[in-house]
């Protein structure tokens, strides 16, 4: 087996800049280029404003738009820190394309508007030495403009909060909102003085942005958690509301409301009087269904209530009485389970509102497929419209694609017939033929023994864009660890499902004993309790957080939480069991170690960024937080050794010990490996079950479990918790 | 073939012999089925009017009787599918779908006051069960502030096998409270 050596690890990330030998012409423009700092902005004097202004043709951002008022579409392209231009119609060849802009950065989003195009750079390396950079790491919003000779050139750049993500606009376009996801920040930056007029802290994982039509208000997705966030007074001082909007109602278990991950995106429909969110249902309920189901959840933003009501128990049913005899006797799905395509695609990341049709087009990074799902039901996601593949030339043994793999940016033609669609994992854009609203095609339909659908008819075109900037195996790492469709590293869904990023989705799982047809007993991470045949009372499983990886997993181990796998081989061997119903996973050990080693290449090199980190002094509060931290007293940097990353990697019980929480087995094994507590602060809740939502509550209630804290007064605990956020 | 399909299979062949049949049985046991709201599907008339076009009002009324369902005119819906037709008396709507081996039908979501579900309760003789045609239905109530989602199964083809069911038609309803309408969709 073929290792990445030390050196391929220095030479990617020079690769990031240079990328030279593949289908591009050399970048232009801006990242070497001296930035106008945020003093010179675009003016309204000096603002180009045509006789004519086109309106974009969404006022949200992504990772693929189309331009506004010219035939071509925008690719804020992350992994290669460059902007792309792609005339329309899609030329047949890369040598077609104007060169790449280069970008101080790596850039998350862009949206283009009549006379400039607005991009977000996640955050500057803080060792970037052009003029005008940051000392720190910054997210930054660029305005870029038009140029007849260069293409675009750089207008103004904002400095926002790290890990600047989603931009949307005001429908006057005064005022562009922008998401921060690791500072889980929304700013507001006044697109003619290039100013930030107010920059305020939202829940965590802030990600796209949709403003009401009315201007006055803006909803905010998140990648964790199932509520949404609302922001009032956009022109003045916002107010913050949590909306509740409890992912897939029609397949919770009666009464409950589930936890909801990958809320990439949101689009409202023509009049803004529904909001779709695309995300993952955890845990929902579904055949097959282990780890949940794709959702689109509707919001009436009429008074923000969701329009499905929760399932309730006792659900009216009727039955032919062949369909009780062959459900009693246990051999088809009870009827109260929606049927059907369990998830139309996988790892939800982009969506569009197709008018002609209303229907809300959804692309999936794990399955490399495009659904268009019915904008006037109340559960959308339940009976798809169409399912389309974008994927194409899969590799006949890790079954991921060469073409279009990991579909990440998505927009729509102008006349609503093609969908445009930015792969992220092999760098291509594809030109979808959608269906004829006026004859849609046939329902997709469940293949036997499966839950997938085949796919609709149509026609797809992809032009390479880029070579992957990483070397060949943590390249193919890539592509695995975002791929849910190969049957031997999971059973459904992507590493990158609950680990979006390299991050986390803050839900806990069920670690739990079941019985499966192939297997007398195996232990498998279920979503909800009500997923497993052998429910006991409620309880079921043990309760294990989905742990963060990036900057987490430098280390040859041990992992696991009771530190049960001595290397990362070992846990990801043991990860390709948990994360499935069947036991396909263990046909051919040599097929494992070859997935394995691609994907450790991938998490282990430069293919899982660490979120940003501040390199600053601390303040007074953070370092009498330190003091105490490595205090005899408290005894935290015992175990939290702050030289490895802030572990020890040893496995301890609690004393005293934790009773389980409702709905979990209490776990025979007493010790648990302590966990590193970088960019801890990020990473709520905690605890291995998440009992605790904040670090406030964890040390509020550790009671001397984890180092020795009912001692330390209030304004102790305080600082301790202020330097804990900057690990 | 997997073990769980040959294991489905031989099970649900000795279910489809005609003595396991009994078309008199009662109807499903989880939740008490009600019986069909019309005793007899409605002629087939004209698409009628939409929803938007003539909402509900804010009273409330009884469910209707099998009588006034026999006079019920059609409701043209938001989306619907040739296999379906809905009727209307006063807020009460019913849907009523034929000519698929119907197997039943369940609410996934929402409210179940006032609703009815029905499916044909005959049988068949060997694998003419899984594909005689029956009917199915739904009566429900249009209020400001519903929500639903009704699954409307057929035997056939599907997860568990080729002896199963899959989801035929997907009911969509819901009223958003301040709008002029529901919106009903059958996909």
């Amino acid at each position: 087996m073929k290792k990445l050596r030390p050196l391929a690890l220095l030479v990617a990330p020079l690769a990031l800049a240079a990328f030279a030998g593949c289908t591009e012409k050399a970048p232009s423009g801006g990242a070497d280029a001296a930035p106008p700092s945020s003093a010179s902005p675009v003016t309204a004097a000096s603002a180009v404003v045509p006789k004519v202004k086109a309106k974009p043709p969404v006022r949200e951002g992504g990772a693929l738009v189309r331009a506004a008022g010219e035939a071509a579409l925008w690719i804020a392209d992350e992994d290669h820190r460059v902007l792309r231009k792609i005339p329309l119609p899609v030329p047949a060849d890369a040598a077609q394309l104007p060169p790449p802009y280069a970008l101080p950065g790596a850039p998350a989003q862009v949206l283009a508007l009549a006379d400039r195009v607005l991009v977000t750079i996640r955050s500057v390396p803080d060792d970037a030495t052009a003029p005008g950079s940051f000392p720190r790491p910054a997210g930054l919003l660029l305005i870029l403009k038009p140029d007849a000779e260069k293409g675009l050139v750089e207008a103004a750049r904002v400095e926002l909060p790290a890990d600047a993500w989603g931009i949307a606009i005001t429908p006057d376009e005064s005022t562009a909102l922008v998401s921060s996801a690791w500072t889980h920040k929304v700013s507001a930056v006044d697109l003619a003085t290039a100013k930030v007029r107010w920059s305020i802290d939202v829940a965590r994982e802030p990600r796209a942005i949709v403003v009401r039509p009315d201007g006055a208000s803006a909803y905010v997705t998140h990648l964790v958690g199932a509520a949404v966030t609302r922001l009032d007074d956009l022109a003045g001082t916002p107010k913050i509301h949590a909306i509740e909007l409890p992912p897939a109602p029609a397949r919770a278990p009666s009464s409950k409301t589930l936890d909801a991950s990958l809320a990439y995106s949101a689009v409202l429909n023509e009049d803004g009087s529904r909001l779709f969110v695309a995300r993952h249902a955890l845990g929902a309920l579904g055949q097959g269904s282990w780890f949940g189901a794709m959702t689109l959840d509707v919001l009436s933003t009429r008074g923000d209530t969701p329009v499905l009501s929760k399932r309730i128990p006792g659900l009216t049913m009727a039955r032919n009485p062949l369909l009780t005899k062959l459900s009693d006797a246990g051999l088809v799905t009870t009827l109260d389970i929606a049927a059907g395509e369990l998830t139309p695609v996988t790892q939800p990341r982009a969506s569009a509102y197709r008018k002609s049709a209303r229907t809300v087009v959804v692309i999936g990074e794990g399955d490399d497929r495009l659904a268009e799902l019915d904008a006037l039901s109340a559960a959308p996601a339940i009976k798809p419209v169409a399912i389309y593949k974008v994927g194409s030339k899969y590799d006949p043994h890790l079954q991921i694609a060469a073409v279009c793999g990991a579909p990440a940016g998505l927009a729509l033609s102008e006349d609503d017939r093609f969908a445009y669609v930015f792969c992220r994992s092999t760098y291509d854009v594809a030109t979808v033929k959608l269906s004829d609203p006026e004859s849609p095609p046939p329902p997709p339909h469940v293949q036997p023994g499966q839950d997938r659908s085949r796919e609709s008819p149509t026609e797809v075109t992809a032009l390479h864009l880029a070579d992957d900037p990483l070397e060949k195996e943590a390249m193919l790492g890539r592509r695995l660890f975002h791929n849910a469709t190969d049957a031997i590293t999971s059973g459904g869904i992507g590493c990158a499902g609950c680990h979006p990023e390299g991050r986390d989705d803050g839900h806990v799982w069920h670690e739990a004993n079941v019985m499966s047809i192939n297997d007398s007993e195996r232990v498998i991470f279920i979503g909800e309790p009500e997923l497993a045949p052998n429910e006991k009372g409620g309880k079921i499983g043990y309760a294990r957080q989905t742990p963060m990886l990036a900057g987490r997993i430098g280390s040859d181990g041990p992992y696991g939480w009771h530190a049960q796998n001595k290397d990362l081989v070992a846990r990801l061997k043991e990860g390709f069991g948990l994360h499935r119903w069947s036991s396909v996973y263990r046909k051919g050990e040599g097929e494992q170690l070859a997935r394995i080693q691609y994907i450790r290449a991938f998490v282990r090199g430069v293919g899982l960024v660490n979120p940003p980190k501040e390199k600053r002094e601390l303040s007074d509060a953070e370092k009498r937080g330190q003091a105490i931290f490595v205090s005899e007293g408290a005894r935290c940097a015992k175990c939290h050794v702050p030289e490895s990353d802030y572990t020890d990697r040893m496995a301890y019980p609690f004393s005293p010990k934790v009773a389980p929480l409702a709905g979990f087995e209490d776990d025979p094994k007493a010790e648990f490996k302590t966990p590193s507590l970088r960019f801890v602060g990020g990473t709520a809740p905690y605890f291995h079950d998440g009992r605790f939502s904040t670090l406030e509550a964890l040390i509020d209630q550790n009671n001397d479990r984890m180092g020795l804290t009912n001692s330390l007064t209030k304004d102790d605990r305080a600082a301790l918790v202020a330097f804990l956020r900057t690990l | 073939m997997n073990k769980r399909w040959i294991l489905t299979i031989a099970a649900a062949a000795a279910l489809l012999t005609p003595a396991a049949f009994a078309p008199a049985q009662p109807l499903g046991s989880a939740a008490p089925s009600a019986a069909p709201a019309a005793s007899a599907a409605p002629p087939p008339s004209e698409e009628g009017k939409s929803l938007d076009a003539d909402p509900p009002g804010v009273e409330i009324s009884k469910a209707p009787k099998i009588d006034e369902w026999k006079s019920a005119p059609r409701v043209k819906l938001a989306r619907g599918v040739p296999a379906c037709n809905a009727y209307r008396v006063r807020e009460w709507l019913k849907i009523h779908c034929s000519g698929f081996p119907g197997a039943g039908v369940s609410l996934l979501a929402g409210s179940q006051e006032g609703v009815l579900v029905w499916v044909d309760p005959s049988g068949g003789e060997g694998s003419e069960a899984m594909t005689k045609p029956r009917d199915a239905e739904i009566v429900l109530p249009l209020r400001r502030g519903d929500g639903r989602l009704f699954q409307i199964a057929q035997f056939g083809e599907g997860y568990d096998g080729p002896i199963g069911w899959n989801n035929a038609y997907s009911v969509s309803e819901y009223w958003v409270d301040g709008e002029p309408a529901p919106i009903v969709t059958i996909r």
